[in-house]
């Protein structure tokens, strides 16, 4: 059987890991761009899911680094709170990670990326009925 | 302010399930303040019914919208002609809102896609206390800006009782003693003796235990043709 191919979003902030993003060429992930990690909300993350996604990765700036002081915070407490929602759900909280990666360091957001994805990949295709 | 909780999403998908057309309805007033019920959440809670339908295959048309309050006739009837077009109204208000809206629209079903919690405020962001109980017959005056009926977990009306300790009470680490916040206010504000002072019993008729309230206003009620 041919190797399942995942279609993954990574949701970045635009002042850290999608400038980050831009200059990678990853198959099977697309890159959005949010204005910051505090911008992000719930429905971002479960809308992307709707709309073909078998995994999502929120990144934002480094610890303490945040242009905004601490939207990168807020970023990593809204992906636990929709990680709850993903489990509920029967989907599974490990379609949905968190990482923070600088400007900079494309060569982080490529492993970060990678890694998830090849745990998509183990993972297959979402299937299955809410747990009840 | 009224503050709620999201129900449980099993819940919200068991309740939901049997239906093809839903309407998520938040509420813009005090549980979008609360970050349960507004249009925010009336959004992510039909994203969430649109995933799991789409896992279990049951095919679902959803819309996610909002109304300033669904407690009051008027903002209902803004979206009235628009909410007939679907088989449920998944209301993201309070009870108050939701027996609203099942009164205003009553050949429609509609569910409520929330815990009423109770009356109260923002302690800080992303905590919510209760402090008042709607008793009927305030005795803030009496305690000096705190809710003996609410804070005490006895609703003493004359305390603290013998299980206050270090301003802590004896029904949990976690509650404060309302009758040492009352205790530390009156210290605060240099009038101790005040403590001396006995509340009478107080009249608990106006209270929940009676059936529904109801209060009737003649000099502000319209009559017709007026
Ligand atoms: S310890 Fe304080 S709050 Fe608890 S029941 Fe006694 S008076 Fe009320």
């Amino acid at each position: 059987m041919a190797e399942h191919s995942p279609s993954m979003v990574t949701l970045c902030c635009e002042n850290s890991a999608f400038l980050a993003a831009e200059k990678t060429n990853l198959p099977g992930v697309k890159a959005v761009k949010i204005p910051c990690g505090a911008q992000l909300e719930h429905v971002h993350i479960l809308r992307a899911f709707n709309q073909g996604a078998e995994g999502v990765m929120v990144l934002a700036c480094l610890k303490e680094n945040c242009k905004h002081s601490f939207g990168n915070d807020r970023a990593e407490k809204k992906v636990a709170y929709v990680k709850g929602l993903l489990k509920d759900m029967g989907v599974g909280e490990d379609r949905l990670a968190y990482a923070p990666v600088a400007a900079n360091n494309e060569i982080k957001y490529t492993q970060a990326v990678k890694e998830m994805y090849e745990k998509l990949k183990e993972m297959g295709p979402i299937e299955g009925k809410v747990k009840k | 302010m009224i503050i709620g909780e999201r129900k449980p999403l099993e819940e919200v998908f068991n309740r939901t399930d049997s239906f093809k057309k839903i309407c998520v309805l938040g509420c813009e007033t005090c549980v979008a303040v609360c970050l349960a019920g507004g249009d925010k959440e009336a959004q992510e809670t039909a994203e969430a019914i649109k995933m799991h339908r789409e896992q279990t295959n049951n095919p679902v048309e959803i819309k996610a919208s909002s109304i300033q309050r669904q407690c009051e006739y008027e903002f209902i009837d803004e979206v009235m002609e628009e909410l007939k077009e679907y088989d449920v109204i998944l209301s993201l208000a309070c009870g108050v809102g939701v027996q609203t809206m099942a009164t205003k629209v009553p050949e429609m079903f509609i569910l409520p896609g929330l815990n009423t919690s109770f009356l109260g405020y923002p302690l800080e962001q992303g905590v919510w206390m209760e402090n008042c109980k709607a008793c009927g017959d305030c005795v803030l005056d009496r305690t000096y800006g705190i809710c003996p009926v609410t804070r005490c977990s006895k609703s003493m009306m004359n305390g603290p009782c013998g299980g206050s300790s270090e301003g802590i009470c004896e029904v949990s680490k976690d509650t404060e003693c309302g009758w040492a916040l009352i205790y530390d206010r009156l210290k605060a504000l240099g009038k101790l003796e005040y403590m001396d002072e006995i509340i009478p019993p107080k009249n608990w008729s106006t209270s929940f235990h009676g059936g529904p309230r109801k209060i009737v206003r003649e000099d502000v009620k319209i009559v017709r043709g007026e």
